[in-house]
């Protein structure tokens, strides 16, 4: 017999979707339980952007590309908190173009920008959304001087982040990523919410005018009972439960992410450190197609990049301190499935870049960098196998017109539209609400929920419109 | 080859990027994992009939050779098999206490 457990919503998933659906309901007065596949760690129980995140934190150890040609990387995280324990904590709004497509091509409801205001200020106070109040990261301001060369448009992105008033050298910021373990979490618990992590949910079904969660925790079923349930198992696992419990419409079939390529650059000064932070500036001259900006450039990560190019003469060890890592993403109409396997605990992932999305990761890779050369680099090593080192604005032509694609390094850590929403259902998963067409009470409620790639960092998206359709649920929007 | 090659010192042991390695393999869909296992046997013997040993037999430098073969092959499969390693183990190796601290010595 199954151990179960009753409640009035169940919450499957604890990152910024789950997070803020819990902790809106469980203040309204709902019994709120909210389930959670990975461990329940402390904010600092690792170090950002290390290994042994990646043992801890990351779902299937970082190691479950998209399948294609080339493969591209995922990145999700498997533990309380989800995507937002593992991010850089870059923030922006939903933008207002985005949002009428949604509108216009979707039929989502109620999703002009004064619809999302209210919740955009809510969840950006909650986590002390904010520019930083220090110097940036010295990597971060070359890219800004060579925007500025270059007359291209760059900002600085706020994040949500506490800084103390306690200055490193050089006047940077110390500031304490406010993750949902440090905000919606513990809010959400102090509002009654009921968190169990470790538990798998395998199978929804409805019984009568209630459903049931069929989980698994440390090999033990645990059913539970409860009158709705949000799915928030970000982009991947929500079309994978749902798909599991026979629910397929217009789920899985649209995944969309931002492929991203990156280069390692090389200048003659210092830009990284011990304790370099990753920078917030990003170029958006070609936005909303395609963006740059700072990654992280930690040594193993430096190390990592450099793996594209085993014949270049560097001396990591000698000169890592000038060396940063920037990448280039586009945002394009591509997608693709997730499809769950027999005998396996993971869905497999399909997506197939375009030969377009080639040619735009081209002009996008020359531009960034033109850019960096600009900012006064003096080497670059973009992520594709065998390229010779660029050393000046005349070898960018070196870059091929259509990235190759057996050459390639992409990656990406933006994952969305997978169950999009929307009043035309014959291409969307869910209402304009997040409830699964056809099942009374099943909602979807994190980056699926996405109707297209944003082309900016998704989580202030996610929030938004988890709080909204949240508040809707509880008939106090 | 760009100088990453040992950033701890010729005698130290690799036990922990073996275990982080084998860690993450572990932690992979099967899907990937059985396939990238195959190929790695495949790797291990593939120089038997030739050589008369296994790859782990082998001396170091012939290794190396072996690995520098599959990394530059034509078959795709050759080439991811040796990146995912390579991959794994230059985050391992990078990511050592050992290194930090010998970097730090190196700054003076």
């Amino acid at each position: 017999m199954a151990e179960t457990i009753q409640c009035q919503v169940a919450v499957i998933g604890s990152g910024p979707g789950g997070a803020v659906t819990a902790m809106t309901l469980a203040a309204k007065g709902f019994d709120v339980v909210m389930l959670e596949e990975g461990p329940y760690l402390k904010p600092d129980a690792c170090a950002p952007f290390s290994i042994e995140e990646m043992r801890r934190k990351y779902r299937y150890g970082g190691l479950n590309p998209a399948l294609g040609t080339p493969k591209v990387p995922l990145v999700e995280a498997c533990c309380v908190g989800g995507g937002s324990e593992i991010n850089s904590g870059l923030y922006h709004r939903t933008p207002p173009d985005v949002l009428e497509l949604w509108r216009e091509r979707f039929a989502v409801q109620h999703l002009k920008e004064p619809d999302l205001i209210s919740h955009f200020e809510a969840c950006e106070s909650a986590l002390s959304v904010q520019l930083n109040p220090g110097r940036q990261p010295a990597a971060s301001i070359k890219m800004k001087i060579g925007a500025e060369r270059l007359g291209w448009k760059t900002i600085e992105v706020p994040r949500w982040f506490k800084y103390s008033q306690m200055r490193a050298p050089n006047n940077v910021a110390r500031g304490i990523r406010q993750s949902m373990t440090e905000t919606f979490v513990p809010a959400a618990e102090a509002a009654g919410c009921r968190i169990v992590p470790g538990v798998r949910a395998e199978k929804l079904e409805r019984t009568g005018t209630h459903w049931q969660v069929r989980a698994v925790r440390q090999g033990d079923a645990l059913a539970i009972e409860t009158e709705a349930v949000f799915v928030c198992c970000g982009a991947i696992e929500t079309p994978a439960l749902l798909r599991r419990s026979r629910i397929k419409k217009n789920i899985g079939n649209s995944l969309a992410f931002h492929p991203t390529v990156k280069v390692v650059a090389v200048f003659d000064d210092e830009i990284n450190g011990e304790s370099a932070d990753i920078g917030a500036q990003q170029v958006k001259e070609f936005s909303p197609r395609v963006s740059m900006g700072c990654s992280i450039s930690s040594l193993p990560y430096l190390a990592l990049a450099m793996t594209d190019h085993p014949d270049a003469k560097v001396n990591l060890q000698r000169h890592w301190r000038q060396m940063s890592i920037y990448y280039a993403m586009i945002c394009g109409p591509t997608t693709g499935v997730v499809r769950n396997v027999p005998l396996s605990r993971a869905p497999l992932i399909r997506y197939s870049l375009s030969a377009q999305d080639l040619r735009d990761l081209s002009i996008a890779l020359v531009n960034l960098c033109r850019l960096l050369f600009a900012a006064g680099a003096t080497h670059l090593y973009p992520g594709i196998a065998g390229l010779p080192v660029l050393e000046g604005e005349g070898d960018l032509e070196k870059i091929p017109v259509e990235l190759p694609r057996n050459r390639t390094s992409l990656m990406t850590a933006h994952l969305f539209s997978s169950c999009p929403m929307g009043q035309a259902s014959d291409f969307t998963a869910v209402d304009s609400f997040g409830q699964v067409h056809g099942h009374r009470n099943l909602f979807v409620n994190d980056a699926s929920l996405l109707c297209t790639a944003p082309g900016v960092n998704p989580q202030g998206s996610i929030m938004a419109l988890a709080r909204r359709n949240a508040l809707h649920f509880s008939k106090d929007l | 080859m760009h100088d990453h090659s040992d950033p701890i010192g010729a005698d130290a042991s690799y036990d922990d990027v073996t275990e982080f390695v084998v860690e993450q393999l572990r932690k992979m869909p099967v899907f990937f994992s059985r396939p990238i296992l195959l190929a790695t046997a495949v790797f291990g013997v593939s120089r038997l009939l030739l050589e008369g040993s296994l790859f782990h037999n082998r001396p170091p430098h012939q290794r190396c050779l072996q690995v520098e073969k599959w990394r530059r092959s034509r078959f795709a499969t050759s080439r991811d098999l040796i990146k995912f390693y390579t991959s794994l183990v230059v985050l391992a190796l990078y990511s050592r206490p050992a290194t930090s601290a010998r970097r730090m010595e190196g700054d003076g």
